[in-house]
């Protein structure tokens, strides 16, 4: 029982919000059709899975409404057991679909990474249970697992950085300039904001002549990837070091048009976790009378 | 302490962690690397003084929004890549033309992706005679970042 003990404990209150939070950003993070041509380079479970079938509009349509139903099934807590692996399965595969056209984005990984890990612990914590675990330890051991995989993305990408360039990505980093023009131009043969254009190749000709300066900066970024497994030490790391993300998402979103979404919806949902904050915050300002039991 | 016992210490350490999860999908998704759900993350591992995008254009040379065809830019420059990676290894033996010749086959391999992506759509169609694959080299020189362009591929 030693590892059930070990698992941080969330109030009903989070649990609720972050399962209504995470259900949202499933759906939205799982495309609405797909506008693709065959599966002419498959990549991860299209290589186990026939998935040409979710080619066909109509079954993706039906697809896409057996996942809604997924998903309000786990928001109530209903046969999860079913549902989650039923979500699961569609959002990954849609995904995959999309990732097996020969370019592979990084946008989705995350969310389904974390949803297999919360699926993986439910049937680990149904094992678990019946060996005389209780049972309020199942969604905690979901969430907390969840955060570990939120990290661990994090924690890849940086081990990842450092393994290509053996070490020395930080002093690459001086030439990010020309990689902001890139992507600057590339954001801008997607919507023709010129305005937004401008305002990039202002920041990559700050960064062609400041080098050293991005590269600072982009070591920050380095060590937040490298440090995210501090988010696991208590709720106040998490909190600090998840904005400290979110605010390094925004500035990559300012300078590269680069947003990743629903990393920073992860972050807010898991790590942040506004709803204990508000709560702790409020109980601060006014103490529950001491008749209350505390959640 | 001999390998042994600092194996059995590791294996230890890994069996009482609170942090079994991170170990594993760190292992997982450094192995698996780009195999969906899992990948090794590698976007901007590596930064160089050289990169390239590429844009879509009208037959008189006006650019179009990628997005016009379904596909944002950074997807369209990955689908060429993928190309001109094979095409790489095709002309192996073409010397010091191997990287011309390889991006131009590339570019019309594109091409014919987005003729098959079209099947079933008009609107994506209506778009497609003329079409150019444009091709920007981004380069840092001293201080300033220079572009040039070059058409790789024309639609008939």
């Amino acid at each position: 029982m030693t590892a059930a003990r070990s698992i941080p404990t969330c109030a009903f209150p989070e649990r609720l919000v972050m399962r209504v939070l995470f259900a949202w950003l499933v759906f939205r993070a799982t495309p609405r059709a797909l506008i693709v041509n065959g599966i002419p380079s498959p990549n991860g479970i299209t290589r186990i899975f026939d998935l040409h079938f979710l080619l066909d509009p109509q079954v993706f349509a039906l697809a896409r409404m057996v996942l809604a139903a997924a998903l309000i099934l786990y928001v109530l807590r209903i046969m999860v057991w079913l549902a989650l692996p039923v979500a699961l399965f569609m959002h990954t595969a849609a995904n995959a679909i999309t990732n097996s056209q020969g370019a592979i984005q990084h946008a989705m990984q995350i969310v389904s990474l974390v949803l297999l890990a919360q699926t993986v612990a439910h049937f680990y914590g149904l094992w678990r249970r019946r060996r005389g675990e209780g049972r309020s330890i199942l969604e905690d051991r979901a969430i907390w697992w969840s955060q570990q995989t939120i990290v661990a993305v994090y924690l890849v990408a940086g081990i990842t950085k450092l393994i290509v360039t053996k070490g020395l990505w930080i002093f690459q980093a001086r030439w990010i300039g020309v990689s902001i023009v890139k992507s600057a131009y590339q954001s801008f043969y997607d919507t023709f904001d010129e305005a937004t254009l401008q305002q990039q190749l202002a920041v990559a000709h700050f960064a062609a002549t400041h080098g050293w300066i991005v590269a600072l900066i982009a070591a920050g970024g380095l060590l937040l990837e490298l440090g995210s497994p501090l988010m696991l030490i208590n709720r106040a790391w998490s909190a600090i070091l998840g904005v400290s993300l979110v605010c390094f998402h925004l500035a990559l979103d300012y300078t590269m048009h680069l947003t990743f979404i629903y990393n920073q919806w992860l972050l807010i949902i898991f790590m942040i976790n506004l709803p204990y904050w508000m709560v702790a915050g409020a109980r601060r300002i006014r103490p529950p009378p001491a008749h209350i039991p505390m959640i | 302490m001999n390998f042994k016992s600092g194996l059995a210490l590791v294996f230890g350490w890994i069996r009482h962690t609170r942090c079994q999860c991170l170990l594993v999908m760190v292992l997982l998704c450094l192995s698996l690397r780009e195999n969906y759900p899992f990948s090794n993350f590698p976007m901007y591992s590596s930064f160089s003084r050289r990169t390239y995008y590429l844009y879509l254009a009208d037959a008189k040379g006006q650019p179009l929004q990628t997005r016009d065809f379904g596909l944002a830019s950074s997807a369209l420059k990955k689908i060429f890549d993928r190309s001109r990676r094979l095409e790489l290894k095709h002309f192996e033996q073409a010397g010091s033309e191997r990287v011309a010749l390889a991006e131009e086959a590339a570019g019309q391999s594109l091409l014919r992706y987005l003729d098959g992506l079209s099947a079933g759509r008009p609107r994506i169609r209506k778009l497609l005679a003329g079409l150019q694959v444009q091709h920007v080299l981004v380069r840092q020189d001293a201080h300033d970042v220079v572009l040039e362009t070059r058409t790789l591929a024309r639609h008939p």
